[in-house]
């Protein structure tokens, strides 16, 4: 259920291109990069408990 | 040797319990398949190297093939251990939260979620077995309650096969929608203007009287899709991001909404009752331990009944919630045969057993405090109220025989059932 609010819900990563990851520390904020981190850790909450709910083949 | 289901959740038990005693705060949980894991809390004491598995082992031991793939998860690793410590599901031995059990990803888990104050005026009326009269119990109460001058509104939560709605109102006259409506519409937020009560026209109470009823179904015609709506309405729903709304709610939700149109129509009901479906299903569980705030629970006296509610009462009683449950109950003895003495009397021995074995206290010598009537104990929980058998109301067409509930055979089949319940519901001496 959880997975599926997320699923429907803006996607958060909008915006970002995969050669970001290279872009120096000086060219995005502090904000974009804390934005990122809690929604990424949102993802792994909701797998861990996707796997003790039996959900995760 | 295969471990079966039940000796699986058994053994993880038993090892989560010795993790607790040596200070680890430990829950098991059981999947929605029925495997088992085990999360341990060691980020206030570290667990050695190489005992994880160690544990994983035995548990594997333990619960076979019912061993979950993620065997032991350990708090200091995990992204969310709070998501497990701090569900509302988890039933913690004792206060000291060391040991606890957690059921995830299955129904039937709203038995244990007691309301701590359920509105007063809210009774529910439940049978473990279908067939013993409770729709036509209800519809009684209703009308008794209304010829003193009450407001009642009844809700026919038995959705899958809807009772007392047919018989306090002709189909044609129900309101646009019912129960059902109200779960699918409020899931996408559409439920401002539904119409879901219709004022009783085969019951006019004296005087100031008046019944209501929330059908589970709407008016019927053309287009209207009730068992779509049905295989809709029992899920949880994700609302907002992240969190969502359960089922319970959902429910709470529909009935209050309910309440509140008879209030606008016309005034606050002064008693709801809730005619919820039989048997061990998620309605009857959230109507018993969230909504009402009085449980008529009817029962024949045989074997299969008590047994059942044996099953219920288990799950109270392992919840640590038998004695908020027991002050919220009250037995009914349903289609009572001729010989009344004899029967009722071997209903109160095997409903005290009943009760006795789950809700009440050990009783034993010297512990004045201890709860635990004797059958014959008129007050208690388990000392039933009767409903007499009536030939007459099997297989009853109300459509056909409007004036059924004036017989005289029937007025004496309620009469106790009317008279008590309506002293427990609004206090003092029925008239």
């Amino acid at each position: 259920m959880q997975f599926i609010a997320l699923l429907t819900a803006t996607n958060p990563f909008t915006g970002w291109n995969i050669a970001d990851r290279y872009a120096g520390g000086n060219v995005f904020t502090q904000q974009c990069a804390n934005d990122h981190l809690t929604v990424a850790m949102n993802v792994a909450q909701i797998h861990e408990q996707a796997i003790l709910n039996g959900f995760v083949p | 040797m295969t471990v079966r289901f039940d000796e699986a959740w058994a053994g993880a038990q038993t090892v989560g319990r010795g993790l607790a005693e040596f200070g680890w705060p430990t829950v098991v949980v059981r999947d929605m398949i029925g495997r088992v894991s085990l999360v341990l809390d060691d980020r206030h004491q570290e667990l050695a190297d190489g005992s994880a598995e160690e544990i994983a082992a035995r548990l594997g031991e333990s619960a076979g093939r019912f061993a979950s793939p993620a065997a032991v998860l350990r708090a200091s690793e995990m992204f969310a251990p709070d998501g497990v410590f701090e569900d509302r599901s988890v039933v913690w031995s004792d206060g000291a939260r060391l040991f606890g059990r957690l059921e995830r990803g299955v129904v039937g888990g709203e038995w244990t979620q007691v309301a701590d104050a359920p509105p007063a005026r809210r009774v529910s009326l439940y049978g473990f077995k279908g067939g013993v009269g409770r729709s036509t119990a209800s519809f009684m109460l209703a009308r008794h309650l209304a010829e003193q001058g009450r407001c009642v509104l009844v809700v026919d939560l038995d959705l899958e096969s809807p009772g007392v709605g047919p018989l306090l109102e002709d189909q044609d006259r129900y309101p646009p929608f019912g129960i059902v409506d109200h779960l699918v519409e409020a899931a996408v937020r559409n439920d401002d203007g539904l119409e879901l009560v219709g004022r009783s026209t085969r019951i006019r109470g004296s005087g100031n009287g008046e019944v209501w009823l929330a059908p589970s179904g709407g008016l019927p015609r053309a287009g209207y899709d009730y068992l779509a709506k049905l295989n809709r309405a029992y899920s949880s729903l994700p609302l907002d991001r992240g969190s969502g709304t359960s089922f319970a709610q959902r429910l709470s939700d529909a009935v209050a909404a309910t309440e509140e149109q008879v209030t606008h129509l016309s005034r606050s009901p002064d008693v709801v009752l809730l005619d919820s479906r039989a048997g061990l299903h998620d309605i009857a569980a959230v109507a018993i331990t969230q909504l009402a705030d009085l449980n008529l629970l009817f029962a024949a006296d045989n074997r299969q009944t008590w047994s059942g509610y044996s099953m219920l009462f288990t799950q109270w009683r392992d919840a640590g919630i038998a004695t908020v449950m027991r002050d919220r109950l009250k037995a009914v003895a349903a289609l009572v045969p001729a010989d009344a003495a004899g029967y009722l009397q071997s209903f109160r021995d095997h409903a005290q057993s009943c009760f006795a074995d789950f809700l009440y206290d050990d009783a034993t010598a010297g512990d004045g405090d201890a709860y635990n009537p004797p059958p014959n104990d008129v007050d208690a929980p388990h000392y039933p109220i009767p409903i007499h058998f009536v030939g007459e109301l099997v297989g009853l067409d109300s459509d056909a025989r409007e004036s059924w509930h004036r017989s005289e055979l029937v007025t004496a089949a309620y009469r106790d059932f009317l008279g008590a319940t309506t002293s427990l519901i609004c206090g003092g001496t029925d008239v």
